[in-house]
């Protein structure tokens, strides 16, 4: 009698829907902790990764987080505009590397439009588009790798962020001329435009000055010739409209705390690092995890000491098999190992099976989380959550001996009389 | 994590033969951050002496500029959290770049850290965020005071 593993196995097999509800059990209570732990680190990632392209964001005075909200992950609310000359200051000023207005309000079927520069798209000069080329009229636009539109489609854009019953178009015909990669943030759903068009669409200035009479070759009832209006920087101080965000690339460490300084100390003007608002949302959250993450390690504290009490409760009834066992010579050893793997095999099963069910749990909120935000989560099993279940395995399989070393009580005439 | 403390002790050892000022207790040479730079832009004879030496700075944490990321900017004020600090900052000469040996989470900001690491002079390229830096700790730890 060499071998447990087949009096553990076919014991298993005779309590099939006893060990399953355990092994079940188990699962949901790791799978809780394993969601919540990896769901955390995906929100981090995540709304890492969406802010990686914004460094320094000056905007209005107001909430810090809602500056944040509406520029990077494009969340509509209501935002006052700053002073456009700002744009030209920045552009100016040897410590920025790059200024990119962001003007967002407008949305064709929901998709929001922003309007920024060419710069902005192709940080390293390069523009990493997927297919087709940046925007080089008034009239073009770039779009997300969520909307839906085709390279040469157009459209008009509609007042405001969400589809209203009464929509006033601004009878502007925007073409599609490239489709940006899948970047995983809100930005994938966006119609990008040149600022210039949403100053032009909302009847202000562009940013450059105009001759009317060349602009206007028909008079004021006729086409305009919008391939007369430059792009992009540099804008001319006195035509520059307000703006509700810009974006800064600042050229150095120091630049960035001293930029940030100095549009916080201005009359009219918030500077922030979206890096901020986020580590303190992360505090909030990793308060969040930690209390779950608490009532998960209960859960499977109560869960484990409830399988333990099972087998113990069931060794009254395997007394019999047990008392069998040693009459026909099983040896203490033996007998321990058969009921220590029965117990480890179910709890080792169920810790797997909750990593699983935790994964699975993690992604659907992050399906769910990314059809309302449109911000994808990148959701992974990591270092911790496999240390997590190891812990469990482990801690189980110690408590398993408990049990294990109780059975081989009494002598073998009690056992088999019981 | 023995490892790195005996490389540290070795390294200090050195510091110590060819510096002197080192703290009863501490392995690196502390140094004020203000003590980093000299007269106008140039860095200081005491700073130089100890490039690419283990030093300690006591100062701030600066706000994050990424989230999530393993550097983050040491001042000499708490800038964070004081306007009177901030207003008060001599930017740009008050900064070093702390690049961590390994993730540490953020303390508060008006707390007071003392940080370990290498000390690294000269204007630099951080490959990570494409910022220039001057001053560097790198591989470096900090505690809470």
């Amino acid at each position: 009698m060499g071998n447990p593993f087949p009096f553990v196995l076919a014991d298993l097999r005779r309590n099939r829907a006893g060990a399953l509800a355990i092994v079940l059990l188990v699962a949901l209570a790791v799978g809780l902790g394993v969601a919540v732990s990896a769901q955390d680190r995906a929100l981090r990632e995540g709304s890492a990764r969406a802010a990686d392209r914004f460094d320094l964001l000056i905007g209005a005075p107001g909430s810090e987080t809602q500056l944040v909200l509406s520029t990077v992950y494009l969340q509509p609310a209501a935002i006052e505009l700053i002073d456009g000359a700002i744009l030209a200051d920045l552009a100016a000023n040897p410590d920025v590397a790059d200024a990119a207005p962001i003007g967002f309000g407008d949305n064709w079927r929901g998709h929001p439009i922003v309007g920024t520069t060419a710069g902005f798209l192709a940080p390293a000069g390069e523009p990493a588009l997927a297919e087709g080329r940046l925007f080089e009229r008034i009239d073009e636009v770039v779009v997300g790798a969520d909307v839906p539109l085709a390279l040469g489609d157009e459209f008009e854009p509609a007042h405001g962020h969400v589809e209203m019953e009464d929509e006033e178009a601004h009878g502007f015909h925007q073409h599609v001329v490239g489709r940006m990669p899948r970047l995983g943030t809100p930005w994938d759903r966006a119609i990008i435009a040149p600022i210039e068009a949403v100053w032009w669409v909302h009847s202000l200035p562009v940013g450059h000055a105009l001759d009317e009479a060349e602009l206007w070759p028909d008079g004021p009832a006729g086409e305009p010739a919008l391939d007369l209006i430059p792009l992009g920087p540099p804008f001319d101080r006195a035509e520059l409209p307000g703006v509700p965000a810009i974006v800064v690339t600042p050229a150095s460490f120091a630049a960035a705390y001293q930029l940030r300084r100095e549009y916080r100390a201005a009359d009219g003007t918030m500077a922030v690092f979206p890096a901020e608002v986020l580590v303190q949302l992360y505090a909030l959250l990793g308060d969040v995890r930690d209390l779950v993450a608490t009532i998960s390690l209960l859960t499977q504290v109560l869960v484990i000491g409830a399988v333990l009490l099972a087998v113990l409760a069931s060794l009254a009834q395997r007394r019999r098999l047990i008392g069998v066992l040693r009459a026909l010579g099983a040896s203490r050893p033996f007998v321990f190992a058969t009921i220590w793997l029965n117990v480890a095999l179910i709890l080792t099963a169920g810790a797997l099976l909750g990593l699983v069910v935790g994964y699975g749990g993690a992604f659907l909120v992050a399906l769910l989380f990314e059809s309302r935000t449109a911000l994808s989560l990148p959701v992974s099993l990591g270092l911790p959550e496999l240390r997590l279940v190891l812990a469990i395995v482990l801690a189980g399989s110690a408590l398993a001996t408990i049990p294990a070393a109780l059975a081989y009580r009494g002598s073998v005439a009690q056992a088999l009389r019981g | 994590m023995a490892g790195t403390t005996r490389r540290h002790l070795l390294l200090a050892t050195t510091a110590l033969g060819l510096v002197g000022v080192t703290r009863p207790g501490h392995a690196a040479t502390r140094i004020k951050l203000r003590d980093i730079y000299g007269r106008g832009a140039a860095f200081s004879e005491e700073a130089l002496a100890l490039a690419d030496r283990p030093v300690q700075i006591q100062g701030f944490m600066a706000p994050p500029l990424k989230p999530d990321a393993s550097f983050f900017v040491l001042t000499k004020m708490p800038m964070a959290v004081c306007p009177f600090c901030d207003k008060e900052a001599d930017w740009p000469q008050d900064i070093v770049l702390v690049r961590l040996r390994r993730q540490q989470d953020w303390v508060n900001f008006n707390l007071p850290i003392l940080v370990t690491g290498t000390l690294s002079l000269g204007t630099e390229v951080d490959e990570e965020t494409g910022f220039v830096s001057r001053v560097r700790l790198i591989d470096a730890a900090y505690e809470r005071l």
